[in-house]
């Protein structure tokens, strides 16, 4: 029986390509072809990079020939769209780098690109990073390979998408505020958002930098691992990245259960989900504590002072000088005309209205109202954490309160979208390393992801912990 | 709500221009974000420190070492050029 090489998980591929069982190339053309096939319906990338691949797994062969191998030799992969890749297009879902081609690698790319990976291509994302369902790309909505009528979830939503659909073996995301977590519950994957500081930026379109963190989204928590393994490491191009991780110590199991977390606008058949996971882990041992987060209720609110406001600042670097052009110069008489034409056009409704958000609340008049109270209060929701985590190893609850939702649904309304990210954005708040596994399916068959949040720099001890649910659920 | 002339001048520090039918719903949009956010007056943190952000805030140093770069890579991203220079449009004018 010939086996459907795109199911496979890295470990088994890269099993398969040391046994010689295929080549890396053969591998590549697998995933080509179901990119040709369903990416017509599902929308996952922006670009594909055919040719570019085929070279890289051609490297690849010769370094597995070589006996030069890494877990990740040879392994094709997509990247969102908001990672440079020397020499290929990065728009980052924006009209305003539709051509733009970078200049030089991300970190990520440089160590991924020297263990001999595969880059298929770049996947679709809300624009700039900025939304929860891949509605504000600039130029398409992403499908969720799941159903068709829904969003897969954002930003990384393009990237989640290829997985789920089996057009990549494992993506690299971003995450600000979710974006990596939720879409991965929304395509029933695992996404894993790293410690702040543990991967390092350099590369990454900025989007609000004291939360922007990129991490892997992949197919099961091994995998995890190692792409996490892979890009992890501190690096002298971002003064914010570190080498602290901590060794896995875990001894006595001990769960912690916010009842924030379980609170109304919770979806019940999320709800339903979550509680029968938390049941198996106390059928495997662990203790169940629970446990307050006073601080969750106002997360979301402080999230969208502080993004906004290191957006504004981050996106003023878009000008039409250095980076897209989309007016004629006859348009322009003086600088400022470039400038406000130029960000006009480019720019989408979204990314204007939080840029506009952020001048505000670091304006004159109101930055000790808004900006300077939500640096207190993250540092509250710090707090909060780090009190829990004297007393549990890790704190579980859904990623998302509601199953993926129907391409439109939310669009009109910003509040009620922004609602989908609400356990998710205190961990970048503050800091933290925090995963989303797959646990369950709603009775219309939509999948729905558990939430565990580790404390920082413990991504070992997280993952060992989640891995523990994975083998019982994949059991089941 | 917030006022017209708010969200103009705001939109003058943005950098951006906004056309007279776009007004009336970025004023709700906006105002509906900044009500959600008032949330925060609630909490008491008269004594609490702020923390803007998680690094380790220490200075990473190198030498004054010129580099060569790829200028031609980072020229061709550019709008208008001339030799290896930026050119722009007036930066000096009077204010309207």
């Amino acid at each position: 029986m010939k086996i459907d090489l795109t199911k496979l998980t890295i470990i088994e591929a890269s099993e398969g390509l040391k046994n010689r069982d295929f080549t890396s190339v053969e591998l590549t053309k697998a995933f080509l072809n179901k990119i040709k096939e369903k990416d017509k319906e599902i929308k996952a990338y922006i670009t594909v990079i055919e040719e570019i691949a085929l070279k890289q797994a051609e490297r690849a062969d010769k370094m597995i020939k070589n006996k030069e191998i890494y877990p990740l030799t040879g392994i094709p992969c997509a990247i969102k769209d908001n990672i440079l890749i020397k020499d290929i297009k990065c728009t980052a879902s924006s009209k305003f780098l539709e051509n733009y081609i970078a200049t030089y690698n991300a970190t990520v790319i440089e160590k991924l690109e020297k263990m001999g990976a595969v880059f298929l291509g770049k996947t679709n994302l809300d624009e700039f990073a900025m939304g929860s369902s891949c509605e504000n790309s600039a130029f398409f909505t992403t499908k969720n390979p799941r159903d068709l009528e829904r969003v897969p979830g954002g930003s990384s939503g393009g990237s989640a998408a290829a997985v789920a659909a089996d057009m990549c073996i494992y993506a690299l995301g971003s995450d600000t505020g979710g974006s990596i977590r939720q879409p991965a519950s929304f395509c029933g994957i695992t996404g894993l958002k790293p410690t702040y500081g543990t991967v390092s930026r350099y590369g990454l379109i900025a989007f609000a930098s004291s939360l922007d963190q990129i991490g892997p989204l992949t197919k099961n928590i091994d995998d995890a691992k190692i792409v996490f393994d892979a890009i992890k490491g501190s690096d002298p191009m971002d003064s914010t990245s570190v080498n602290l991780e901590k060794k896995n110590n875990l001894s006595k199991l001990r769960i912690g259960v916010p009842k924030e977390y379980f609170a109304k606008g919770l979806d019940g058949e999320v709800e339903k989900s979550i509680k029968e996971a938390i049941n198996i882990y106390k059928e495997l041992g662990a203790e169940i504590v629970d446990i307050s987060l006073p601080m969750s209720e106002y997360a979301l609110a402080c999230y969208y002072i502080i993004a906004p406001a290191e957006a504004s600042a981050n996106l003023a670097r878009f000008d039409g000088l250095r980076y897209g052009k989309t007016i004629k110069d006859e348009e322009a008489e003086k600088i400022i005309d470039i400038y406000l034409k130029n960000r006009t056009a480019g720019f989408g409704k979204e990314v204007k209205k939080r840029i506009m958000l952020g001048t505000y609340t670091l304006s004159s008049g109101y930055y000790d109202a808004y900006y300077k109270r939500a640096l207190k209060a993250r540092t509250l929701i710090k707090q909060d954490f780090e009190k829990a985590f004297e007393k549990v190893d890790v704190i579980i609850g859904p990623t998302a309160p509601c199953l993926p939702f129907k391409i439109g649904e939310k669009s009109d309304d910003p509040m009620s979208m922004y609602l989908s990210d609400i356990y998710t954005v205190s961990v970048n708040l503050a800091g933290l390393p925090a995963i989303s596994i797959p646990c369950g399916k709603s009775q219309s068959g939509l999948p729905i992801g558990m939430h565990l949040i580790g404390a920082p720099f413990e991504e070992e001890k997280l993952l060992s912990i989640a891995s523990l649910f994975e083998k019982k659920y994949d059991n089941k | 709500m917030i006022s017209e002339e708010e969200i103009r001048k705001i939109a003058k520090l943005s950098y951006l221009e906004i056309k007279d039918e776009e007004i009336d719903e970025i004023r709700e949009k906006f105002s509906s974000i900044l009500e959600y956010v008032k949330k925060l007056q609630e909490l008491d943190i008269s004594d609490v420190p702020e923390t803007a952000n998680l690094s380790k805030t220490e200075n990473v140093f190198r030498g004054d070492i010129a580099k060569e770069k790829e200028v031609e890579d980072l020229l061709s991203a550019l709008s208008r050029k001339k030799d290896n220079y930026m050119q722009v449009k007036k930066i000096l004018y009077n204010e309207d």
